[in-house]
């Protein structure tokens, strides 16, 4: 044999190959599938990343967290329909704090808050992040629910720390519930939109 | 509605998304030195380096040809500034008879100054400074970016590169051993391998320059003028170089992979392709692996059976040994085979606690179980775990509250009925790689084994592995071994050439905690391949200590060649005393001083950088008391090893890891005898320094 062959190039393979997204088999997680029969409740999730979609079902109430699982085992929690942490999606979201844009959001008033995220880092460690966010009245909006159209307002959230920014925008309806959404998981994975489904 | 039907009517949505940051951050954290790697794969021109460094801990991957050199190389930035780089190089009808050379070389280079607005980058490097001389080399350089764009290069070299209008050295006015270089490979090969302090930045020397063009991102030209006039490749009848100037282009797609075509001395063509990765960043951080079960409200938790808890856990790839619940305190003691983070499993094993054991337990004390020995307990308040798990400063909050102790002796009545007597059977593929053998450098064996284990009790584990091969390329190594020494590892390839079955080894283990921090282990039977005989170890470890230290005491006798039962003559009393040391920001190191396999004495010295997600990148070197010309090729025992975990590149959780060590030569001095499952490996990843490190992964 002629030709080098050693662990260099194999290794060079490797390394290439590390570059693409595996395609992971789905693990179908059969509770899941159980309590969308039951009806619990479900949110349409889009990752505008992928162009992907997919239902979540509420699996966990405590307190006023709210956890979503998918059937392939990632898992979102939202807190009064805003995004506080997330599982399985690479790059999570640990925990937050936003209480501020919360109160903000809620009373349908612009203002400036301020809300804080902690990410999970390649290097397993837990990374917080605080950011500036300028919340503004886009005015009011229909949006689709089911067969119907449901009046909301639309309000959004333009957020910025050092050296990132992300838009946040929620659809509320008139008993003051987020039903539509678009949020920011990180960079990782992105942007995310929500629609309560009916 | 897909997700962007959802969006794209109603907005203008502003670039802020994913991609938008990504290439922000990308920009940002690439610094001003992008580096273009140079035939030697490491930052550089063409054939000549420059001053830049790789960012750290980057591993560069570069396979470079031209004429009748070809070039593979691996370069790791051990720090900011410090880079180590091991080659295989291959040059065609180099050796006497035309044959080819087969060449490994190291290299060290350090930035001494960075580059600023003002002043240039400045390195230094020593090339080939531990293999066989062909590459001998050092240099001094200075590299400036005068645009954006444009970066100039000039340097001077010693040895290799001090061939073209050289001149004396001024280091000579201050010694005169400056002056002349001696002839670094004088000795043959017996001297290879040898360190050359002697030879370096002596003799004559020489400059070189350069200049390379960034047209745009991806595309980059670059020319150089060589010093190097390849000398040594010209005595050997491989031509000579026609022209000092080099010409090149490189393209960087955008998975990362550069390639370049270059015109080389005047007279050959050259192509190299190389890929740079950073193993702080894996592909998915965190992994993509599934989802915990959030916490239900206290309220709504039903006590559970054991059953269930033993099912929970099982599901987090956990197996229940023993379980206690008095009073408001829940006791587990549980192995974990799943994730490889320990911190991982425990933020699992308490979630599975809460959501499953009566609501009037408040206290989990979470033991984990390493080859039958309790090795570190951590307790959690419940209210805790309740109060924090989205919690914007969860992590350090539960790590705060955490309390990490060494384990405290197991109380046999908790034991769950049915995990011992435990045993397993299991039969699977093995591919065993053999490199560098000098006739031809990548040899392998696959085939088939049967791999069985039966553990009585908690520590006592009797295990064996058997293996059929099917194929095999590394039976046909005709090298014989003309070692002085005892020939107890420069003829292992001789237990390749059996066709039959083998057994790889089959050994009773007994694994103890004999008081507090301490671990101890007794191994008898056919401890590995080679060897037979019994093996004893103790490990001090506190659990909250960046050191630990170890002994160990082997009776080995070698085997047959055949991979039976039977022994062979040469039998030895072996064994080490072991200082372990996590230095922190990932370096760990070791020293093991004692006895090696051929009777001789000395001492292994190893660092390691351990990213926190598993990847492991190390070098190690043997000195004993065994002359380095009775050593033979090589001189003495070194290498590196390269450690990739499987979940780094699948995304997802597996305690597996794929790893090579790489020897230039595996001679007979300085040899250890290969026990499985010493003592600091097993409990590392369980104590506070490693689960504290990764305890992001706790409520992840």
């Amino acid at each position: 044999m002629r030709r080098i062959f050693s662990l260099i190039p194999a290794m060079l393979v490797v390394g290439c190959g590390a570059l693409q997204l595996p395609g992971g088999q789905p693990n179908v997680d059969g509770t899941v599938v159980a309590l969308a029969q039951q009806g619990a409740p479900r949110l349409q999730v889009g990752i505008l990343s992928l162009g992907a979609s997919t239902v979540v079902v509420r699996q966990t109430v405590r307190e006023n967290f709210e956890t979503y699982a998918s059937i392939d085992g990632a898992s979102i929690t939202m807190q009064d329909g805003m995004m506080i942490a997330t599982r399985g999606l690479g790059g999570d979201m640990l925990g937050s704090d936003i209480s501020e844009s919360l109160a903000t959001v809620s009373s349908q008033k612009p203002g400036r808050v301020t809300r804080f995220h902690t990410f999970l880092d390649p290097e397993n460690r837990a990374e917080r992040r605080a950011y500036i966010c300028d919340i503004a009245i886009r005015g009011p909006r229909d949006v689709p629910f089911g067969e119907t159209q449901v009046a909301t307002q639309l309000i959004a959230e333009d957020c910025a720390s050092q050296d990132q920014t992300f838009l946040n925008l929620y659809w509320i309806d008139s008993s003051g519930k987020i039903v539509q959404s678009r949020q920011w998981a990180g960079d990782f994975a992105g942007v995310l939109t929500f629609r309560i489904v009916p | 509605m897909d997700a962007k039907g959802l969006l794209g009517d109603r907005m203008s949505v502003p670039a802020t998304g994913r991609t938008g940051i990504f290439v922000a951050a990308l920009a940002m954290a690439t610094p001003a030195e992008a580096e273009t790697l140079s035939f030697y794969g490491t930052p550089g021109l063409i054939d000549m380096p420059n001053a830049y460094v790789l960012n750290d801990g980057e591993i560069a991957l570069t396979t470079a040809g031209f004429g009748d050199s070809l070039r593979n190389t691996f370069a790791f930035q051990i720090t900011p500034r410090l880079q180590g780089v091991f080659r295989y190089s291959y040059i065609r009808g180099f050796n006497f008879g035309g044959r080819d050379l087969f060449d490994r070389s190291f290299d060290l280079s350090y930035q001494i100054a960075r580059e600023t607005a003002t002043r240039p980058a400045l390195a230094v490097g020593l090339r080939d400074f531990g293999g066989t001389g062909i590459y001998s080399s050092e240099y001094l350089v200075a590299t400036k970016a005068v645009t954006p764009e444009i970066r100039v290069t000039g340097g001077l070299g010693w040895g290799r590169l001090a061939g073209r209008n050289s001149f004396s050295s001024p280091l000579a006015e201050i010694s005169d051993r400056f002056a002349t270089r001696p002839d670094v490979g004088a000795g043959g090969i017996q001297t290879t391998g040898q360190i050359d302090f002697g030879a370096w930045f002596r003799g004559d020397i020489a400059p070189f320059a350069g200049v390379s063009w960034a047209a745009t991102d991806k595309l980059t030209f670059v020319a150089e003028y060589s010093s190097d006039i390849y000398a040594k490749e010209e005595s050997r009848g491989l031509g000579r170089v026609a022209s000092p100037l080099n010409f090149g282009v490189q393209y960087k797609f955008d998975n990362g992979v550069t390639v370049g075509g270059y015109s080389l001395y005047g007279r050959d063509v050259g192509v190299s392709l190389s890929y740079v990765l950073n193993p702080a960043k894996a592909p998915f951080p965190g992994g993509r692996g599934q989802a915990p079960r959030a916490l239900s409200p206290r309220s709504e938790v039903v006590a559970a059976s054991t059953g269930s808890l033993q099912r929970g856990l099982s599901a987090q790839g956990m197996t229940l040994e023993n379980l206690e619940i008095r009073g408001d305190t829940a006791r587990i003691h549980v192995v974990s085979s799943r994730f490889p983070a320990t911190a991982q499993a425990l933020g699992r094993a308490a979630r599975v606690l809460a959501n499953r054991v009566d609501p009037s337990v408040e206290i989990f004390e979470i033991t984990f179980v390493s080859f039958g020995m309790p090795v570190s307990t951590v307790t959690l308040r419940r209210a805790d775990l309740e109060e924090l798990e989205f919690d914007v400063d969860s992590s350090w909050r539960t790590l705060a509250r955490a309390q990490i102790e060494d384990a405290a002796p197991v109380d046999p009545g908790t034991r769950i009925s049915g995990v011992y007597p435990g045993s397993d059977l299991s039969w699977g593929t093995f591919f065993t790689p053999s490199l560098f053998d000098p006739d031809n450098p990548f040899r392998f064996e696959t085939g088939l084994k049967l791999t069985g284990f039966y553990a009585p009790r908690p520590g006592l584990i009797l295990s064996g592995e058997a293996r059929l091969p099917l194929y095999s390329t590394i039976d046909e190594s005709t090298r014989v071994s003309n070692s002085i020494l005892p020939k107890v590892r420069s003829d292992a390839v001789r237990y390749f050439e059996s066709e039959r079955a083998r057994l790889t080894h089959l050994t009773a283990e007994m694994f103890t905690r004999p008081k507090k921090d301490v671990f101890g282990r007794v191994t008898v039977g056919y401890l590995e391949q080679m060897y037979g005989g019994i093996s004893a170890e103790v490990l001090w470890y506190p659990v909250d200590s960046r050191l630990a230290v170890g002994a160990e005491v082997n009776y080995a006798r070698q085997r047959d060649f055949d991979g039976g039962f039977g022994f062979q003559d040469y039998d030895v009393w072996t064994g080490h005393a072991s200082a372990y040391y996590d230095f922190g920001n990932g370096f760990y190191g070791q020293l093991d001083a004692g006895r090696y396999l051929a009777g001789d004495w000395g001492a292994t010295v190893t660092l390691d950088r351990e990213f926190n997600n598993g990847v492991k990148v190390g070098a190690f070197f043997t000195l004993t008391d065994v002359p380095f010309e009775d050593f033979g090729e090589g001189s003495f025992d070194k290498g590196i090893r390269i450690s990739f975990p499987v979940g780094w590149l699948t995304g997802q959780p597996s305690q597996r890891s794929v790893g090579q060590v790489i020897r230039p030569v595996l001679r007979d001095g300085g040899a250890r005898l290969a026990v499985r499952n010493r003592l600091y490996d097993t409990t590392r990843g369980l104590r506070g320094a490693e689960l504290a490190d990764s305890w992001g992964l706790f409520w992840r």
